[in-house]
């Protein structure tokens, strides 16, 4: 089986560069037959990087350790879902994952526009194979998982026990279909300059695959920060470590282009913006990889460092030259249709929320990058750490909440004083509203006052917006209130469902206010002792001790009351895991529907009659778990293809089949 | 309106130039090695916050407080030795063992000739990718190895 993967990595090799071959010299010759061969190579590819899976995968589960990928990354004690997820544990394994995963985007790409974007299709399979290319490259040079041992062991060394979790096993492939998947926007980009097919279509096609990996990375993100949360014992979910900053940031690129690109299919400005944009959102995912492989910055998430860096490298210097000549010489197609008229405009704040999306992103490469730069500087090698992160973005953070709300209330190309006053009128009182219900409560820090006032005043916006989309609609038909909502949610998917997604951005930024209230303590108490933290009183009834094969487990239990109530019997533990020599921490967690308790048992004294704990109380924690439900929910519904868009595909369809070169030659005369 | 958006992008420009330097003037750390540190004079370095990378615990050095929550152990680069105290309050990290690779912050004591750690970041010491053979049939142990298949 480990030959068939390795020969099928090789085959890979061949498949790559014939279908990168084949659809340029198709699209030139404008040959048909050559293009669908490349087309077929694409595929071609995507079933040989399965194989090479599949054989990677049976080692792994028939513990092959003579193969050093298994011996290294695997066990005989793990369990299945642990092995499966093991694919992607090691270096190698992972590099050849990414491979598999851009195969089978590039083979969905294929299959889906088997007769659609025709004119787009073979650039576009061709930066598709050529990364696909890329990353055999280094699979067959560089980080080959197949490589065997001179001696079998019997066992493998395994996974780290804090890995073993089940958020563990999802969120590494998420962040990785979320990554990878830029590259599908990035082709359909390249292919509408290479073919001058600059108008609405290439967008088209380029948005409804970006909603794609940009959910995938959102909801990667997110599951890192619960896992974070629930297995690490620090109480927070997001630490700006430089890997958690290298999936952010393209991410908020994405986030950029996905807004800025409405102003192009409605307006026809902001063209080479966009196609900057797009560059700069797929050069971020490998730019990311490139900081989390090579080691340049230091990080927490351990890494295998190796040579696959200069790879990266020279990839990133090609692309970056490769697009920024192509777009230099289609620059005369790119100018604008229309001019900003306006600073009270929709395009406006469109664009104030970009310059803020690429601030937040610039200021996290800057301290990311930081160390690099002031040594290159300064000889001294200098850090920043999370105090930096939260200073900036917190303020940008806030501009993002307002622009949330207020983007909707301006008017395409000029707001009148009465639009104004007509629209922001509403939205004003709710923001009014919940800032007096705050202070109320006795909230008295700055942000969190700012941050929930702006969130109450963009709720009021898009509720505002809700309220005259079904007004609307209502006036020319007789549908209640509740139908009128739905046909609203299901007509105009894009406006509506886009909306929602504001909603679970807000609710992520209640959750992230809530930081500002969180309490932090440590308490030593005896057995019986109690403890009164924040209106939670704990009482230390006993330590338990056990013991089995795999770990030895301690466990405290406490009594958590609240007002002289019993609210539940809370069992942190500490688990030593015998084989990896290593202690985890297992919190426990008490949820409120507006706050958790979160505790930890640090140790205990010898003779067991004493610990000492560490209590984390966090308030509106749980906004950030409904919110990251609720983006993933309202992005798909926003993703889904509406009626409408399967009209716009039936109508690409027949003017293919019409003729596929007719707009590519009716393109390049114009 | 060409006017006002240069003058509106420049204005956002400062404002962001601004948050990062006055960021990065409160929370900065010097980035060093241990030998980088030990080769300093004292007085340059004490009091200033620093990040302290490459190094490893020596193994068996690791003495817990009562509680198990803030130990004082050795560190080494391979050549030199610096005792470490941790003072932070956040519980020490799962991969905090023998041997662990460690990424610290904090503060160097020159009259104690020690570094007092607020954060300790540990690396996973398990993952010996890149190492050769002979380490690696190490970290296995002797008795698990099969030869000749």
């Amino acid at each position: 089986m480990v030959d068939i993967g390795y020969f099928a990595l090789c085959l890979a090799l061949a498949a790559g560069g014939y279908a990168v071959f084949a659809s340029l010299v198709g699209a030139r010759r404008r040959h048909e037959g050559l293009i669908r061969s490349g087309e077929n190579a694409a595929l071609a590819l995507c079933g040989l990087y399965t194989v090479a899976a599949l054989c990677l995968w049976y080692a792994i589960f028939t513990h092959d350790f003579q193969l050093q990928y298994v011996a290294q990354n695997t066990s005989l004690d793990m369990s299945a879902k642990y092995l499966l997820a093991s694919l992607w544990g090691g270096q190698s394994g992972s590099i050849l994952f990414w491979g598999w995963v851009l195969s089978i985007y590039t083979a969905a790409t294929v299959l889906f526009n088997r007769h659609r974007y025709r004119a787009l299709m073979p650039y576009a399979v061709a930066v598709l194979a050529g990364s696909g290319f890329f990353f055999v490259v280094l699979n067959v040079f560089a980080a080959d998982p197949f490589v065997r041992l001179p001696f079998t062991p019997q066992d493998g060394s395994g996974l780290n026990p804090i890995l073993q979790h089940p958020y563990m096993a999802i969120h590494p492939p998420l962040l990785y279909a979320g990554l990878i998947g830029m590259t599908v926007p990035f082709a359909f980009g390249i292919a509408a300059l290479a073919a001058r097919q600059l108008d609405n279509t290439w967008l088209r096609a380029m948005r409804r695959w970006l909603m794609i990996p940009w959910t995938f990375l959102g909801a990667g993100l997110l599951l890192g920060g619960k896992w974070a949360y629930v297995e690490l014992g620090w109480g927070g979910y997001w630490g700006w470590d430089p890997v958690e900053n290298a999936s952010l940031m393209p991410w908020l690129a994405a986030t950029a282009l996905l807004h800025s690109v409405m102003i192009q299919e409605r307006k026809g400005m902001l063209k080479v913006w966009n196609m900057v944009l797009l560059f700069f959102t797929f050069g971020m995912t490998i730019f990311g990889t490139f900081l989390t492989r090579s080691g340049i910055v230091s990080s927490v998430h351990a890494f295998a460092q190796s040579n696959v860096g200069t790879y990266f490298v020279v990839y990133l210097i090609l692309i970056a030259a490769g697009s920024a000549l192509l777009l230099l010489r289609r620059l005369p197609d790119l100018k604008a249709d229309n001019q900003l008229e306006s600073f009270a405009s929709r395009e406006s704040a469109f664009l104030f929320n970009n310059w803020i999306l690429l601030a937040l992103l610039f200021a996290v490469l800057w301290g990311t990058l930081f160390p690099v730069i002031s040594e290159a500087l300064t000889d001294e090698k200098i850090t920043v750490g999370a105090p930096f992160f939260n200073q900036v973005s917190i303020p940008m953070g806030l501009i993002l909440i307002f622009l949330t709300g207020a983007g909707p209330l301006f008017a395409w190309r000029r707001t009148s004083k009465e639009g104004f006053r007509r629209n922001f009128g509403a939205p004003a009182i709710w923001a009014g509203v919940t800032l007096v219900t705050v202070a109320a409560f006795g909230v008295d820090d700055f942000y969190a006052l700012a941050s929930l006032t702006l969130c109450g005043f963009a709720i009021g916006s898009i509720v505002h917006e809700y309220a005259r989309g079904i007004a609307a609609r209502r006036r020319t038909s007789a549908e209640s209130i509740p139908v009128a909502f739905c046909r609203l949610l299901t007509k105009s998917r894009r406006r509506y469902g886009g909306y929602l997604v504001h909603v679970a951005m807000l609710t992520l930024f209640v959750g992230f206010t809530g930081n500002a209230f969180s309490i932090d303590r440590e308490v030593i108490l005896e057995r019986g002792q109690s403890a009164t933290i924040g209106g939670y009183t704990i009482t230390f009834q006993t330590l338990a001790a056990g013991d089995d094969d795999t770990k030895a487990v301690s466990a405290a239990v406490l009594a958590l009351e609240r007002d002289g109530r019993f609210l539940a019997t809370l069992v942190p533990e500490r688990h030593f895991y015998k084989k990896a020599q290593q202690n985890t921490t297992e919190v426990s967690i008490y949820t409120r529907w507006f706050e958790d308790f979160y505790i930890i048992l640090v140790g205990s004294a010898d003779d067991g009659a004493s610990a000492k704990f560490q209590i984390y109380i966090n308030p509106l924690v749980g906004c950030v778990w409904w919110g990251a439900v609720l983006f993933v929910l309202s992005s798909l519904w926003t993703m889904w293809p509406s009626a409408r868009d399967r009209r716009m595909a039936r109508l690409d369809r027949e003017s293919s089949q019409a003729g596929a070169w007719e707009p590519a030659l009716s393109g390049a005369t114009s | 309106m060409r006017q006002k958006l240069i003058i509106g992008s420049l204005v956002a420009f400062l404002g962001v130039v601004a948050l990062i330097v006055l960021g990065v003037r409160q929370s900065s750390a010097r980035h060093m090695t241990l030998d980088d540190l030990l080769l300093q004079p004292a007085e340059q370095i004490s009091g200033r916050r620093i990040q302290l990378a490459g190094c490893t615990v020596v193994p068996g050095t690791i003495e817990w407080d009562e509680y198990r929550h803030r130990p004082v152990f050795q560190i080494t680069d391979g050549e030199r030795l610096l005792e470490v105290r941790y003072t932070g309050n956040a519980v020490l990290p799962d991969t905090f063992q023998d041997r662990a690779q460690l990424v610290m912050e904090g503060r160097f004591v020159p009259e104690r000739d020690r570094f007092e750690a607020e954060v300790v970041m540990a690396k996973c010491p398990s993952k010996y990718e890149g190492q050769n053979y002979d380490e690696h049939r190490a970290a296995l142990g002797e008795a698990n190895i099969v030869t000749g298949s």
